[in-house]
């Protein structure tokens, strides 16, 4: 099954994105494979060399180029490993094509990926609307996706998809609770970006302060490329609210606030954990100071080792990128990869992606990257059940709350 | 309410800059610029290019070789199309066409933006003190007062320019007689150039203002555009003061539409006032007689 490895190695040389790759063309080229053994392993598995090669698609190029941040931080991961010996000696090689964040396109990657690259798992493949797109195919050959940067209930439901990112309305419902438990404030504002992010946190909202008798004060959508909220937060403004709750962009928060201080109005606000960022603070600055996001992930200035090895790597091996979220969140889900695959070889069960589908099943509260107590089992999918509460401090992001779980009332409900 | 209408003047004053330069190029060639808002979003990226990171320029340096791109854009922008423009505006079809470029050099100046300062959502303030009071319930803030001094500015100094020196007679000619001024010598493409260039410059002044409530990308100038637009329509066009009035007017109907109505409609709501502008006051809110309009 496996492909002539000097020929693909051009290929990859010639196509692939990221350096891991070219680095691991160096390797193979000093040692020849056993040909014999590898012909008899899973897809993307040379037992020869020790190698396992992974992919991903990504948005190199099109209207979200920066989104290939991800991708390149989860490269900084193998990289790190693979220099540090791999997993129990097993090197990953990663390769990323680039589908211009079109779904179309990345089914023909997949595709690709599948056939001619022979990947044996999709690591960090992109998007949610474009992870959704290649379920059939991936079903089809029955290829595990292992942390796809998407958010989307039809990728838990399938049993090769083993996402970290939470449904939206988890993580808002863990905002609402906080006011509600920790800041004892119950006069919520709600501004959400209207399309399947907003509607998922809007839910979410609703869900909990519906199992309280009790309501948002005002509730007010956004178009995602809105830069005037003033209309949105005089609403909450004139409503007394004493928590504003945002779902949007970094620049959808960052232009709330600053719609807030040109009229004054103070109160308590939580956002997502994306925009937990450097960048927002780019744009927000230090009205950014005191806003809350309840996130998956530990922030980035985290006294935690595995996110400083982050900021190391990220420094040592794609020193443009910036330094944030979508970098660490494509650490981690590489993060979760190499978790599951050291579960699959310490097995002793063939390396096969079944085997991987049943280590990743078999994974219970263990941390990876920069997210605590990922948890899957067959019949349930959401590898994140808890989430964090940071804080935007004097120009730092915070933990104020440690990893405490969803709402059970949001979390068990019927999606 | 008091506080609404308020900031619905502020706003719509920068809609009212931006609408003087799309009327000044206008009135004199009868074309409508669709790559205003482009040409002023490339400069305000000179602006924060120049300011920021490695160069840390001071912010007035920024803004006069901000300037100085845009007029020089402008005047290529305007040469590139001008054999497509009868000079003397016998044939409205020449118009039509000119027109059609300045979407396509629109659409180029974007690409450009992208190509060249990236997809990335940036910063950009004016140099203001951090000042604010209350009167009566509502908050002036130094933004405010910043507004209200340069948009009194620009309106002085183009009545100046357009009323009192020889350019101003000029482009007045050109505007209302354009065969007749050329018949008398005067260089219709200069007076052209001239209409472009004080554009570009009216962007720009526009882009810095808007920016900091909007943050800067490679469509926030372009999208605060349809505002400019529908400012120039209600004000008929081919007036400087109806763009002012028309502005105000843009501003404060926006206002009150996104606090009451929908914000997410903004735009169809922009889109219907343009129409019943059309209807109801085809030759601009401020014109004496009813008349039909190109």
């Amino acid at each position: 099954m496996t492909k002539d490895s000097s020929g693909s190695k051009r290929d990859l040389t010639r196509r692939a994105v990221f350096s891991g790759s070219l680095a691991l063309a160096g390797a193979a080229a000093i040692a020849r494979p056993n040909l014999s053994l590898a012909s008899t392993a899973a897809p993307g598995i040379d037992v020869a060399k020790k190698t396992v090669r992974v992919g991903a698609f990504a948005p190199i190029t099109g209207p979200v180029p920066f989104y290939a941040i991800i991708n390149r931080a989860s490269d900084a991961y193998f990289q790190e490993l693979n220099a540090s010996g791999g997993i129990q000696g097993w090197k990953v090689e990663y390769v990323v094509r680039d589908d211009g964040y079109e779904p179309a396109r990345s089914v023909a990657v997949t595709q690709r990926l599948i056939e001619e690259d022979q990947v044996f798992a999709l690591v960090a493949s992109n998007g949610t609307a474009q992870n959704v797109a290649v379920i059939p195919v991936a079903k089809q050959h029955n290829l595990p996706i292992v942390g796809p940067s998407g958010g989307s209930p039809k990728l838990v439901a399938e049993p090769n998809i083993f996402p970290l990112l939470p449904d939206y309305a988890l993580s808002a419902a863990a905002c609402t609770e906080y006011s509600v438990d920790v800041l004892k404030k119950d006069k919520i504002a709600l501004l959400w970006e209207n399309d399947e992010l907003g509607r998922a946190a809007k839910r979410g909202i609703d869900l909990y302060l519906s199992s309280l008798n009790k309501q948002t004060v005002v509730d007010a959508s956004f178009n995602v490329r809105s830069t005037d909220f003033s209309a949105q937060v005089r609403r909450a403004a004139e409503a007394n609210a004493e928590v504003t709750i945002i779902f949007g962009s970094n620049a959808n928060l960052a232009s709330a606030l600053r719609a807030a201080n040109a009229i004054g109005y103070k109160c308590d606000w939580f956002a997502p954990f994306f925009t937990a960022d450097p960048s927002t603070y780019g744009l927000a600055k230090d009205l950014l100071n005191g806003v809350r996001f309840s996130s998956w992930l530990m922030p980035v200035d985290a006294d935690n080792e595995n996110v400083r090895r982050y900021r190391e790597a990220i420094v040592k091996h794609y020193p443009k990128d910036p330094m944030g979220v979508f970098g660490l969140n494509g650490w981690t889900q590489a993060s979760l990869f190499a978790a599951a695959f050291d579960r699959l070889v310490s097995s002793g069960n063939p390396i096969t992606r079944e085997g991987l589908i049943d280590a990743l099943n078999g994974m219970s509260n263990v941390s990876v990257g920069a997210s605590k107590n990922v948890t899957f089992s067959k019949d349930d999918h959401r590898g994140t059940r808890q989430e964090t509460m940071i804080q935007a401090q004097d120009g730092k992001f915070r933990v104020v709350r440690d990893f405490t779980p969803y709402p059970s009332v949001v979390f068990n409900a019927k999606p | 309410m008091i506080s609404l209408l308020w900031q619905g003047t502020v706003t719509g004053l920068l809609y009212a800059i931006a609408a003087m330069g799309l009327v000044l190029i206008f009135k004199s060639s009868k074309m409508v610029n669709f790559a205003h808002g482009a040409i002023a979003g490339l400069s305000a990226f000179v602006v924060y290019v120049a300011t920021t990171g490695a160069l840390g320029w001071p912010w007035l340096a920024g803004v006069l070789l901000a300037l100085s791109v845009a007029v020089g854009v402008a005047g290529f922008a305007y040469l590139a199309i001008a054999p497509l423009l009868n000079e003397a505006n016998t044939l409205k079809d020449t118009a039509t066409t000119a027109t059609i470029a300045t979407l396509g050099f629109g659409l180029m100046a974007e690409g450009v933006i992208l190509w060249v300062f990236g997809s990335n959502i940036v910063s950009l303030d004016l140099p203001l003190p951090a000042w604010s009071t209350s009167i009566v319930g509502v908050r002036l803030t130094s933004y405010d007062i910043a507004v209200l001094l340069v948009t009194a500015l620009v309106v002085a100094g183009l009545f100046v320019l357009i009323d009192r020196t020889r350019l101003g007679i000029a482009f007045r000619a050109v505007s209302s007689r354009p065969f007749a001024a050329a018949v008398c010598g005067l260089s219709v493409k200069r007076v052209h150039l001239f209409s472009w260039i004080a554009s570009a410059i009216l962007g720009v002044v526009a882009a810095l203002l808007v920016v900091p409530t909007t943050f800067l990308s490679s469509t926030t100038v372009a999208t605060f555009m349809l505002q400019a637009f529908a400012a120039a329509v209600i004000g008929g066009f081919e007036s400087l003061p109806g763009s002012v009035v028309g502005g105000i007017l843009v501003g404060i109907a926006s206002n009150l539409f996104t606090f009451y109505v929908a914000p997410e409609f903004i735009n169809s709501f922009l889109l219907a006032l343009i129409l019943m502008s059309l209807s109801f006051f085809p030759g601009g809110i401020l014109s004496r007689r009813v008349g039909a309009r190109v």
